[in-house]
């Protein structure tokens, strides 16, 4: 497996997961 | 009052859980698919792949781009907040996928192009559209009057965006080393690379609509708050 192209996609799970917990985490913040 | 009256989308859309749950399965779909089911390109092998998701994340940035764009017209031509708050979110969620455009990028051009960044013109009019909207986000959390932030953040969304068509046409009109994909007349992309890219970009624009209606009900929560 090319390391670039695992890197690239590594980068691209990561992006949109950080960004969805960050909205989960945003919204159990105002809730309180 | 709602700020986000007219944009309250959760009564007319399945809840949260179920759109994240859509967008993770529709994402394991292109997972799949760009590395099981679209062929290896001949002259760049594996690494062409990274194609797939940059573009779908490129189209994405640039349709979120629109939408500020668009929220910032409104919002000029009647005041109404809730056009404010669409071109705010939109314009979040635009620098997030165009961030990761960016940086996959860099990660595709070094070992096709030797280098991670050339000034190419479409990659600086990148770097400028990435400069501009992150000073958006910088606007949007500074000044403490709302009005004027929104009135000031409109201009700029407006402004900004202008990079959008630019960057669109910087690899028709100068001379680029960056590849162009769809011309004018066919695509030179196989079958089952196409219908990778379509799914790609389909998963894309399912999870940029699942960010904005959670973006949107966000501010209209904090909004209850105040």
């Amino acid at each position: 497996m090319n390391l670039y192209l695992l890197l690239a996609y590594l980068f691209f799970l990561v992006g949109i997961v950080a960004y969805q917990v960050s909205l989960i985490l945003r919204k159990k913040k105002s809730k309180r | 009052m709602d700020k986000t009256e007219g944009l309250n989308l959760k009564k007319r859309i399945p809840p949260d859980w179920v759109m994240i749950l859509i967008g993770g399965l529709l994402l394991l779909l292109s997972l799949w698919m760009v590395f099981f089911y679209a062929p290896e390109e001949m002259t760049m092998g594996a690494v062409q792949k990274i194609f797939y998701f940059h573009v779908a994340s490129a189209w994405v940035g640039f349709f979120a781009f629109f939408i500020t764009f668009l929220g910032g017209v409104l919002y000029l031509m009647v005041s109404a907040e809730k056009w404010d708050v669409l071109a705010k979110s939109s314009a979040e969620i635009g620098f997030v996928f165009i961030s990761m455009t960016l940086v996959t990028g860099m990660l595709w051009a070094k070992p096709v192009w030797g280098v991670f960044w050339t000034w190419d013109p479409r990659l600086t009019i990148s770097a400028v559209q990435w400069l501009l909207y992150f000073s958006y986000s910088l606007l949007r959390k500074s000044s403490s009057d709302r009005n004027s932030e929104a009135r000031l953040a409109a201009v700029f969304g407006i402004i900004a965006f202008i990079t959008v068509p630019l960057s669109w046409f910087a690899i028709r009109i100068w001379r680029t080393i960056h590849p162009q994909i769809f011309s004018g007349s066919s695509t030179a992309l196989p079958h089952k690379m196409m219908v990778t890219l379509i799914v790609s970009i389909f998963t894309f624009t399912f999870i940029y609509f699942s960010f904005l209606i959670q973006r949107i009900n966000l501010e209209r929560k904090s909004d209850m708050m105040d």
